[in-house]
């Protein structure tokens, strides 16, 4: 019921709902930045 | 107002989210240190932690353990390594191997540039490649790019004991070799860019863009703590620390080594692995005759790299033991880099080494000793147990 009533206030409420995807956006950014690494270059084996 | 606020709340929650991952991270990156097993790490050849990253070697040293900076030769091609000296309970402290192909004196100066000051009488080992002075531009741009790290890059800036003449040295090179593709290290080209620069209009620049800057070494830092816990996390639990359980018996090592060596050599002119001779080498006499005859050793960019590691580990109060690798003369004499070139390298970085007070460890007249290197240019089993010998004692292992 609880979470029915939540639901039904965030859609009808635009503006949270915006608000609410824009953070887990964020944070998603921010997880994978913090554990992925900078793309590394090919690497090639000189061999003189 | 209230519309504002649906705006802002998602930056500020943002915000609030990455300073609590970061200080978790750490937390929990100084704990998994403690007690995970980490010679997996120690023996990974292409680690970012080790390679590009500051907080876990800031660790190690503190803990007294040796970072061994190198290229190539750090790859594991034969049972004789610093990791199997030192990192098998036979020493006191374990070794750290850093670096792998091209990655070069100022790549090595960054990361000693970037360890915490407050760490006492760390273990420093430089191993020094002929080859690294072959280019007359030193290290190429890609190749630089390939190793380049931003948190070792804002941690040497932003230390306080390096004198503002190396830091504008280090800085100019920086930006010479990202000006070329920069990618994903176009805010440390514009950091260096304005590094530099000191007139009103630039001031005025540096100071908006210093929020920029500022978030970005989080980020960075950020990304640094995050790499370490992703490989820490992967590590198997220690149910008790690893302590010195018995001594390295060299005399059995050497015969070892020598027994490895002939296995691995077979018969061939040079002495060297039988494999890399017969791809790289055979019947290719006529190719590499007089190859190298226009490298001038001597006027190597690379040599002022060099000088700037050594002039940063003096204002840090860092000394390293400098190991030169030899080169395999019997074959870089056909290719036109006679004896008297190399002996002439050999002493310019004697001297240079020499001068700023620092430890060397000379090998020149190892060069064409058998089973001393594996290739023309890399330590095989006999050199590996000879280096690290010395080590060993230098260390007081």
């Amino acid at each position: 019921m609880f979470v029915k009533n939540f639901i039904k206030n965030l859609i009808s409420n635009k503006l949270l709902l915006a608000s609410i995807v824009m953070t887990i956006c964020l944070v998603l950014a921010i997880v994978t930045f913090a554990f992925a690494p900078f793309k590394e270059l090919p690497f090639v084996y000189r061999e003189f | 107002m209230k519309k504002l606020g649906y705006i802002i709340m998602p930056f500020v929650i943002a915000f609030c989210f990455a300073i609590g991952l970061y200080k978790y991270l750490e937390k929990a990156d100084a704990q998994m240190l403690a007690t995970k097993d980490v010679r997996g790490i120690f023996s990974d050849t292409v680690s970012l932690v080790k390679d590009k990253g500051i907080y876990a070697n800031d660790y190690w040293a503190k803990q007294g353990d040796i970072l061994m900076m190198g290229s190539s030769e750090l790859s594991h091609s034969t049972i004789q390594h610093p990791v199997y000296f030192f990192n098998t309970q036979r020493s006191k402290n374990m070794v750290v191997p850093i670096g792998r192909a091209y990655t070069q004196s100022l790549q090595d100066a960054s990361l000693v540039g970037s360890l915490d000051n407050s760490i006492k009488d760390k273990k420093v080992v430089l191993l020094i490649s002929m080859q690294w002075f072959m280019e007359k531009n030193g290290v190429t741009p890609h190749h630089f790019q390939t190793r380049f790290s931003p948190v070792l890059f804002y941690g040497f800036l932003d230390n306080p004991k390096i004198s503002r003449e190396n830091k504008l040295e280090y800085v100019e090179r920086v930006k010479y070799l990202l000006s070329k593709k920069p990618g994903e290290f176009k805010p440390e080209l514009l950091y260096a860019n304005y590094y530099t620069k000191n007139s009103t209009g630039d001031k005025v620049v540096k100071i908006l863009l210093k929020p920029y800057f500022k978030a970005r070494k989080f980020a960075v830092e950020l990304k640094d703590l995050g790499i370490t816990y992703r490989k820490l996390k992967e590590a198997n639990n220690l149910s008790e620390p690893l302590k010195k359980e018995k001594e390295v018996n060299w005399s059995y090592e050497r015969k070892l080594a020598d027994k490895m060596a002939r296995d691995r050599v077979g018969k061939n002119p040079y002495l060297i692995d039988k494999g890399y001779y017969r791809r790289y080498l055979k019947g290719k006499e006529k190719v590499f005759e007089n190859r190298y005859g226009y490298v001038n050793l001597l006027k190597s960019k690379e040599f002022d790299d060099l000088g700037l590691f050594l002039d940063v580990c003096k204002d840090l109060d860092v000394e390293p033991v400098v190991v030169v690798i030899p080169a395999k003369g019997q074959f870089y004499t056909k290719t036109g880099i006679t004896k008297d070139e190399r002996f002439s390298y050999y002493n310019k970085v004697e001297q240079l080494v020499e001068n700023k007070g620092f430890k060397y460890i000379d090998l020149r007249n190892k060069e064409d000793e058998k089973y001393y290197l594996r290739d023309i240019m890399h330590l095989g089993t006999k050199g590996w147990v000879d280096v690290c010998e010395k080590l060993y004692k230098e260390f007081d292992q």
